[in-house]
């Protein structure tokens, strides 16, 4: 049995049963059930149901900004999706992997091109269902939020909501591929 | 789709205006209202700003120089270039009700390489083409010169022909006979439901008043929603009036902007794209900001106190901006700071006259519009000098 509780690079911890024990009888106390991976993809696609997300980039770009800009600043719990520092800036294995899944179970409709800024994520009848409960338990001030800076995002395209994760989030852009297209602009410094 | 006209005002030597409201299956817009351009949604982008810019209706209005009519006819690149371009900005644009782009050649460009009307023929079938593979489900017939006449049967052609509904376009500087021969078919069309939008090709009004006013008088009862495109950013002969809020009380229901001068000054005629060693002499002189209560869009010298800079930070919601804002100066010699400069002015531009527009359309549509200039002293004296020639 371990003692220490054990942590990956990506902050994903290893508890013992007793630790767990105790873990999961907090969040029982604090009473209402944390938002999971799947309910987060769920609510953002929900934000404006009749409209897709194009391309994974923006997707998983949308659920970072979402919970950085949203949930956390709002006091929603959820459960951390585990963003670290990859290949495009902030990138999460687990929404990744619950997307692909949720397509699968035929939560999500994906069409277009895969794997390209062409294919479009958007909720099924029964992804809408679903997303529906959980989107009207959000306080009404986090759904208004989200509805506006769904599009907010939207607008900003792929390479303008990198450009923004990269200038406001600078420690996920250590491991990018594409940063160097991506200036740093400081201002206060005096004309050059 | 409907479109139904609300009201119209006009007082003679003076303003013409009204509201309409297009039914869409989204809801029902109201007009006038100011469209979002692909360049003011590019602006939002570059500084870069999650703000919403919520847009009924949205439009790219893309110059086709000689040079690109040229490669639009030789080079399957530069056509597949303007094919992902626009599927790119149709993305982007996917929360407004309507979505339309132009490609309307320049007039060099009908003169260089559109003089006969088999070419005129050849560029409408190009970017007819172009616009369906993009998925645009209105599309959009620039003017390419045709006489009167031949216009006409084009129109019907292409009418008969495409399966979306297309907005055929007229230039502001046709003759006022030319007007009074097209017009006809287009109501026709108006009438049986098969065309719900009218386009027009913006020019300075000063310089085709006439035609104006036969536009005004052909259309004006007309239950479509006239798409005016390509509107000059301010006026410097009218003191820096913005064109979207003169243009609203000349002719045009859906307003969209071409807002290419976003710096040009008094001693900088024209920014070169990319200058070898980049210097502007003097951001206060060059960076204009939208003001709403004088509808219009200054040299921040010629404003009284830093206040505007509170105005564009409360209007856009992020307080750093502030930071920015007040460091201008740097982007004087640093082209990247220019360009965020240049994305937080028409960002800014675009939701604060939004705004205004929606104010003035309250005012329109109860019969009240000339309480609504009374208390616009520049737009007022604008329109004055415009009916007169005075500009």
């Amino acid at each position: 049995m371990r003692t220490q509780i054990e942590e990956l690079p990506d902050g994903t911890k290893f508890y013992n049963f007793d630790e767990l024990e105790s873990f999961l009888s907090g969040i029982k106390e604090k009473g209402e059930k944390p938002l999971l991976t799947e309910d987060l993809v769920l609510i953002l696609l929900y934000a404006r149901a009749d409209r897709p997300i194009y391309g994974k980039t923006m997707l998983m770009k949308e659920v970072f900004l979402m919970c950085e800009e949203i949930l956390k600043p709002e006091g929603v719990r959820t459960q951390d999706p585990r963003f670290v520092p990859y290949k495009y800036g902030p990138y999460s294995f687990n929404v990744m992997q619950t997307l692909e899944t949720m397509v699968v179970a035929n939560l999500i409709a994906s069409s277009g091109k895969r794997n390209s800024r062409k294919e479009a994520f958007i909720l099924t009848g029964i992804g809408v269902k679903r997303a529906e409960q959980k989107f009207e338990r959000l306080p009404a001030d986090v759904r208004e939020s989200l509805e506006s800076l769904r599009v907010g995002w939207d607008q900003l395209g792929t390479h303008g909501i990198l450009q923004y994760v990269y200038q406001k989030y600078e420690r996920y852009k250590a491991e990018s591929e594409i940063k160097s297209r991506y200036k740093d602009i400081i201002w206060g410094r005096g004309k050059a | 789709m409907r479109v139904r006209v609300l009201r119209g005002e006009e007082k003679k030597y003076f303003y013409s205006t009204r509201a309409v409201d297009v039914q869409t299956r989204d809801g029902t817009l109201h007009t006038p209202l100011r469209a979002l351009s692909q360049s003011e949604l590019d602006a939002k982008a570059r500084v870069p700003l999650t703000v919403p810019m919520h847009a009924p209706v949205s439009g790219t209005f893309k110059r086709m120089s000689s040079n690109d009519v040229s490669r639009l006819f030789l080079d399957n690149d530069f056509v597949e270039n303007q094919i992902q371009s626009l599927e790119n900005r149709r993305q982007r644009m996917q929360h407004s009700s309507l979505l339309f782009a132009l490609f309307q050649p320049s007039p060099s460009a009908i003169a260089d390489h559109l003089a006969q009307d088999k070419d005129k023929d050849k560029f409408l079938r190009m970017t007819l083409r172009l616009q369906q593979e993009a998925g645009m489900n209105l599309i959009t017939v620039p003017w390419v010169g045709y006489s009167a006449s031949r216009a006409i049967e084009e129109f019907k052609t292409l009418e008969s022909e495409t399966e979306v509904e297309p907005i055929f376009f007229l230039d502001q500087s046709m003759t006022p006979d030319e007007i009074k021969e097209v017009s006809p078919y287009l109501k026709d069309l108006v009438s049986s439901d098969r065309v719900h939008f009218i386009g027009l090709l913006h020019r300075p009004v000063r310089k085709t008043l006439a035609s104006c006013e036969a536009l005004w008088s052909s259309f004006k009862d007309t239950n479509a929603a006239i798409i005016s495109a390509g509107i000059e950013r301010f006026d410097e002969n009218l003191d820096d009036l913005s064109g979207i809020h003169l243009k609203e009380f000349i002719v045009g229901d859906i307003l969209l902007a071409d807002v290419r001068r976003i710096f040009v000054g008094e001693d900088t005629e024209k920014v070169p794209k990319k200058p070898p060693e980049f210097r502007i002499p003097n951001i206060e002189r060059t960076l204009r900001i939208f003001d709403k209560s004088t509808l219009t869009i200054s040299t921040i010298q010629s404003r009284h106190s830093d206040d505007w800079i509170d105005d564009v930070v409360n209007e856009l919601g992020e307080p750093q901006l502030k930071h920015i804002l007040r460091s201008r100066r740097e982007a004087e010699t640093d082209k990247d700071k220019y360009d965020v400069l240049t994305g937080i002015s028409k960002t800014h531009e675009y939701l604060s006259s939004q705004h205004e527009v929606q104010v003035s359309r309250e005012f329109i549509s109860k019969g009240e519009t000339e309480e609504y200039l009374g208390g616009k002293t520049v737009l007022n004296s604008g329109l004055q000098r415009v009916n007169r020639g005075l500009s």
